[in-house]
């Protein structure tokens, strides 16, 4: 046999009901795990969207893009997804950008979309190609993680192309090492491989020989210009000035790359916001319900508790506190299980709504966690707090002998 | 010292109106037995509750120890109703999720950390209604005068003053139900004012005074 040292507290007291009327609990625990499950997996999404978005814009440290006309929907899609894109414009718009006032420096970048199916190739990928001498982009990750620059056949790799340092890539023919593995960022950033413009030129002219489809890139063409700005504050202001100097271009600015995104993640939360809203909706009306039966099943014994001596106030705080501990498991299993149920639709949602997403750091999910946690006991417990009240306030004897 | 000065009680619904306990003053000295007779709906339990402050009197006052229970605030009254008071009631009233240890202990759950009864206390109480050995059983696998007496012994856990039964022999067996008026007579010896209500007038004989109620009025008071 085994003895408690002293009689039960009330915290204890609410364990044991919980522990020994499993039924009863599973059934409120399966509500709250539905409800802070869809809670978390729709702030992970939006965090880690944000997340990515913030990282990549960092990474990508321009203040603006400059595109060809028309071709600013693709730009977007290549940046957030990574997905292969190629155009080019007249690489006068390089010095034409430069000299627009309020632009600090600008750097071309050339775009190449290698062949998927062709012995040439080791897939279809986005290459990019990065001007060494005034990239801003790429370099500044060379010198601080490399310490030097890039050769002509050495080329670096986004974190999601499945290729260790070392090893090498075929493009087009020709043949290049892989240098180093950028950092997540969760856009497309994580697709696309850089390497310096003269080894793309290279490349293209050696196509012709090796490649079964050469390489085509107009000669003396870029596909886009990478803006930095005096003042990064007047951007919007700044791609009009652009657009109306240099004729044919596009000039997008981060924040508009952050707002596609933010209309993209709009169309994802229009559906699994109202979702969510529901779930937790008949989550707590379940909860009243449920503890409003339990209440008056246990009315008897919470007059029994009163005449034994509970204050209001005990009484109050065991049934909250009950509602409140299953409302803390049922949101830990449902963090869980959010986690795990984001984990298995990552790539398709991340496609079908052309979203980026980089995991939030451990202390932010566990923040979101604790956060959706907290949340849920909070909601559980005010579920709980109407019943308990009305039950708690009535004269023991009533309880005991009348309400049944 | 218990005292009902002028205390009434009627019960109201809809289309009926019951007068439980019609006016009444009383006074029951410290260290008294008394038992509370009468027919079902006589008004014994209102009575009980009215002087354990279980329901409030729509008239009159209720004072125990010297306290008027229904001028203290709800913490006040509840405090005093664990210190000094002990209820037993006619049906299986024990908290089905705790074990029969935890039942006698439960009343210090409400009292500040480190006061009212031990596990020593408690023991010996399960052991006095000889159920010492079934401590850790939950009260599903007891029978119902087995349950009955782990509340009498969760009942005098922190030494009540005054212990108030509510027809406490009810469907027992003539062994159990002699066992407890012995229980019941022990702690009245040993200073405790026993109040009873019992269909069961053979515990008048124990008693230093009989009430006998009738329509909610004191019909005979010995």
């Amino acid at each position: 046999m085994t003895l408690p040292r002293r009689g039960p507290r009330l915290l204890q007291f609410t364990l044991y009901n919980l522990l020994r009327k499993p039924g009863r609990s599973l059934a409120a625990v399966i509500a709250v795990v539905l409800a802070a499950g869809t809670a978390f997996a729709g702030a992970l999404i939006s965090v880690g969207v944000h997340h990515s978005v913030a990282v990549g814009m960092e990474r990508l440290g321009a203040d603006l893009m400059v595109v060809p006309q028309g071709t600013m929907t693709s730009t977007h899609t290549a940046l957030v997804l990574g997905e292969p894109v190629a155009f080019y414009m007249d690489g006068s718009t390089v010095q034409k950008v430069a000299g627009v006032p309020g632009v600090r420096s600008a750097s071309p970048q050339t775009y190449v979309e290698t062949l998927s199916t062709a012995a040439c190739c080791t897939g279809r990928m986005f290459l990019v190609g990065f001007d060494a001498k005034t990239d801003f982009t790429v370099q500044p990750w060379l010198r601080a993680v490399l310490g030097r620059d890039l050769r002509d056949d050495e080329i670096l790799i986004g974190a999601h192309i499945l290729q260790q340092v070392g090893s090498t890539m075929r493009f087009f023919g020709t043949e290049f090492k892989v240098a180093g593995v950028l950092d997540p960022t969760g856009m497309g950033m994580d697709e696309t491989a850089f390497l310096p413009a003269s080894s793309v030129a290279a490349m293209a002219e050696n196509s012709t020989r090796l490649a079964e489809k050469p390489l085509t890139i107009p000669s003396g063409s870029v596909s886009a210009v990478m803006v930095r700005l005096a003042n990064p504050a007047q951007a919007e202001g700044m791609a009009r000035q652009i657009e109306a100097a240099v004729p044919g271009v596009s000039a997008m600015t981060a924040g508009q790359v952050t707002q596609g995104v933010n209309r993209d993640l709009s169309d994802l939360m229009a559906w699994l916001l109202p979702l969510a809203g529901g779930i937790l909706l008949v989550a707590m009306l379940l909860f009243i319900m449920l503890f409003s039966a339990v209440t008056a099943e246990r009315s008897r014994e919470i007059g029994l508790l009163r005449a034994m001596g509970a204050t209001q106030r005990q009484t109050v705080t065991a049934l909250v506190g009950e509602a409140m501990l299953l409302g803390i498991l049922g949101a830990a299993l449902g963090v869980g299980a959010g986690a795990v149920v984001y984990m298995l639709f990552e790539k398709p949602l991340q496609i079908d709504y052309a979203l980026p997403f980089l995991w939030p750091s451990i202390v932010q999910q566990v923040g979101l966690g604790l956060a959706v946690v907290a949340g849920s006991a909070l909601i559980a417990g005010l579920a709980a707090a109407l019943p308990a009240m009305r039950i708690a306030r009535l004269e023991p004897h009533y309880a005991i002998h009348v309400r049944r | 010292m218990i005292t009902l000065d002028h205390v009434k009680k009627t019960y109201r619904s809809q289309n009926q109106t019951v007068e439980a306990v019609q006016e009444y003053s009383e006074e029951i000295q410290p260290g008294e037995f008394v038992i509370i007779t009468g027919r079902s709906g006589a008004g014994k339990s209102t009575l009980l509750s009215l002087i354990g402050g279980l329901i409030r009197p729509d008239t009159g006052r209720v004072l125990v120890e010297g306290h008027d229970l229904w001028a203290l605030s709800d913490e006040e009254r509840s405090r005093l109703r664990c210190r000094t008071m002990g209820f037993v009631f006619q049906f299986a009233s024990l908290i089905p999720t705790l074990t029969v240890l935890e039942n006698v202990l439960l009343p210090t759950a409400f009292l500040p950390e480190g006061e009212g009864g031990d596990l020593n206390r408690a023991l010996e109480l399960l052991s006095r209604v000889g159920l010492a050995e079934q401590a850790d059983r939950l009260p599903w696998q007891l029978s119902g005068g087995q349950q009955k007496r782990v509340a009498v012994a969760r009942a005098l856990l922190l030494r009540p003053a005054v212990l108030l039964a509510d027809e406490p022999t009810a469907d027992l067996d003539e062994q159990t139900e002699a066992e407890i008026t012995a229980l019941f007579g022990e702690v009245n010896r040993a200073g405790t004012t026993v109040v009873i209500a019992t269909h069961n007038t053979d515990l008048s004989v124990r008693a230093t005074r009989h009430l006998v109620l009738s329509g909610g009025l004191v019909t005979h008071a010995s």
